[in-house]
């Protein structure tokens, strides 16, 4: 497991507002050894944010409160552009798109996604920290 | 005081005032005592049904949660198909409304997830028995539980149901007709849709503009092979064949496209002259030469706007005919395409009998 060969467990803040969505990917990563903060909304996100700083942030696009776009800018810019962050979305438009890397975004996937395929970028990620 | 029984009591007010009144005014109280037992008896129907329903609610929220919470261990490789299929079942036998409720999720939890995610799920579906129920939701009397059940088939690939939804292509619901459609697409295997092509012939712009939001959703091999579509005998696919190929950026259809613009359908021609400016790619510059001399109106203007939108100075020759065009409004459309080819305001001017369109068109505070 990743957390177990880095020596360290990396927390994964995971900002969310599909339930079935938050509840999988948490279930699914904290299987992989991660810690995970559970989050179901942009306030909630930036509120954690504040008190935590995860190593990674998974972050939804359209959120009550706050944006994915906020949640990204805010780690990026008053956190550390070192925070890896995916970003999720069910919008796959290219201005969507475009947006979130201009932010600053690492990663972007598309909703529906495939779980492997995402924990694989979870763990590319934090590899290439 | 000494206690009465109800019989003495029945007497006291027969005799007293019971006595007194008119028998308008007696229908008058038992009309008085009808409403308010009535009332008290609404009240606490209410009161009943509200809490018959909130308890409905509860545990249909519980089971939710807990069918939720299976899927999702069960996902994450910590349970096998087998136990949550034995666990879901006993829920059934408890409760045979859990079935309603085992669907909705395993279909909800599919629109979230693809490739290993949903397979699994709809060998949980399988496993479960419950796509014989969605075959037979097929059949049911009322259209939006037909629409669900399609709904399902198509999300989770049923691919035994293919020919159950070809035998309702022909419905006259349009949107059972839509949900049929995006279903079948999804599910792959293209041999019906000759057959569609004559059972519906037509096609609406709004049907069109639903499919196209549904397609976007799917996977690229998913996609249906539009292209196909360009030579249909009905319009409205060809309209929306070409459309999609706009849409999903498929320049190696440019060949098939030009052909399109002899259709006899004006509005055929101008979804190739849309698609055109789209894709904008040179091979779409002889198709456009060619077609201008019959182009009148509107579709001579786009031409004019996407051989301008070209940007290629060996352009200019054909677009300089145009600048004397008896139309003031193609004049006004040659003169812009000439300046997007890289045209200066003077070599304009020379070239336009109304000088005041290029001072226009050059004018900084122009929209």
């Amino acid at each position: 497991m990743e957390a177990e060969t880095t020596g360290k467990t990396h927390t994964i803040l995971i900002a969310e507002d599909e339930a079935l969505v938050l509840k999988m990917l948490t279930y699914r990563l904290q299987k992989e050894g991660y810690t995970v903060l559970a989050v179901s909304d942009g306030k909630q996100a930036l509120e954690s944010l504040r008190t935590t700083t995860p190593d990674m942030v998974i972050t939804d696009l359209m959120m009550p409160y706050h944006s994915g776009l906020e949640v990204l800018e805010y780690v990026k810019k008053s956190l550390s552009s070192h925070i890896p962050v995916l970003v999720l979305s069910a919008s796959g438009q290219e201005q969507t798109v475009l947006k979130a890397f201009s932010l600053g975004a690492d990663d972007f996937a598309l909703k529906p996604f495939s779980p492997n395929e995402l924990v694989s970028r979870v763990r590319m990620l934090l590899r290439n920290r | 005081m000494m206690p009465i029984s109800l019989t003495e009591w029945k007497v006291e007010l027969e005799n007293t005032w019971l006595d007194s009144l008119s028998p308008f005014q007696l229908l008058l109280l038992t009309l008085v005592v009808i409403s308010t037992l009535m009332a008290v008896f609404l009240v606490v129907s209410v009161f009943l049904l509200m809490l018959v329903r909130n308890r409905k609610k509860r545990w249909a929220d519980a089971l939710q949660a807990r069918i939720e919470d299976g899927i999702t261990i069960w996902l994450a490789g910590d349970y096998s198909i087998q136990e949550l299929i034995i666990t879901f079942q006993q829920e059934i036998k408890k409760d045979p409304r859990a079935i309603k409720i085992i669907l909705n999720v395993i279909f909800a939890t599919s629109k979230l997830f693809r490739q290993e995610g949903q397979s699994a799920l709809r060998q949980l579906l399988t496993g479960l028995n419950l796509h014989q129920l969605c075959y037979k939701l097929l059949k049911n009397w009322h259209w939006y539980q037909q629409a669900y059940a399609i709904q399902i088939i198509g999300q989770l690939q049923l691919e035994h149901a293919l020919p159950l939804l070809k035998r309702k292509l022909k419905t006259k619901n349009r949107t059972l007709r839509l949900e049929l459609i995006t279903a079948m697409f999804a599910l792959g295997g293209q041999s019906w849709l000759q057959e569609m092509d004559y059972t519906t012939a037509h096609l609406s712009e709004w049907e069109q503009i639903v499919l196209l939001e549904r397609f976007r959703r799917l996977n690229i091999d998913q996609l249906p092979p539009f292209e196909t579509w360009l030579t249909s005998t009905h319009t409205g696919w060809v309209l929306f064949g070409i459309r999609l190929c706009r849409h999903f950026n498929r320049f190696d259809q440019v060949l098939e496209l030009g052909n399109l613009l002899t259709h006899p359908d004006k509005k055929v021609q101008m979804a190739v002259l849309d698609a055109f400016d789209y894709l904008g790619s040179p091979e779409i510059v002889p198709f456009l030469i060619k077609y201008m001399p019959q182009a009148t109106g509107d579709r001579l203007r786009t031409t004019l706007r996407v051989l301008g939108n070209q940007g290629d100075p060996d352009l200019v020759r054909f677009l300089i005919p145009y600048t004397e065009h008896p139309d003031l409004s193609i004049q006004v459309s040659a003169l812009s395409a000439l300046k997007e080819m890289g045209l200066t305001k003077i070599e304009l001017r020379q070239l336009s009998s109304n000088p005041q369109y290029i001072d226009h068109m050059f004018d900084p505070k122009r929209p």
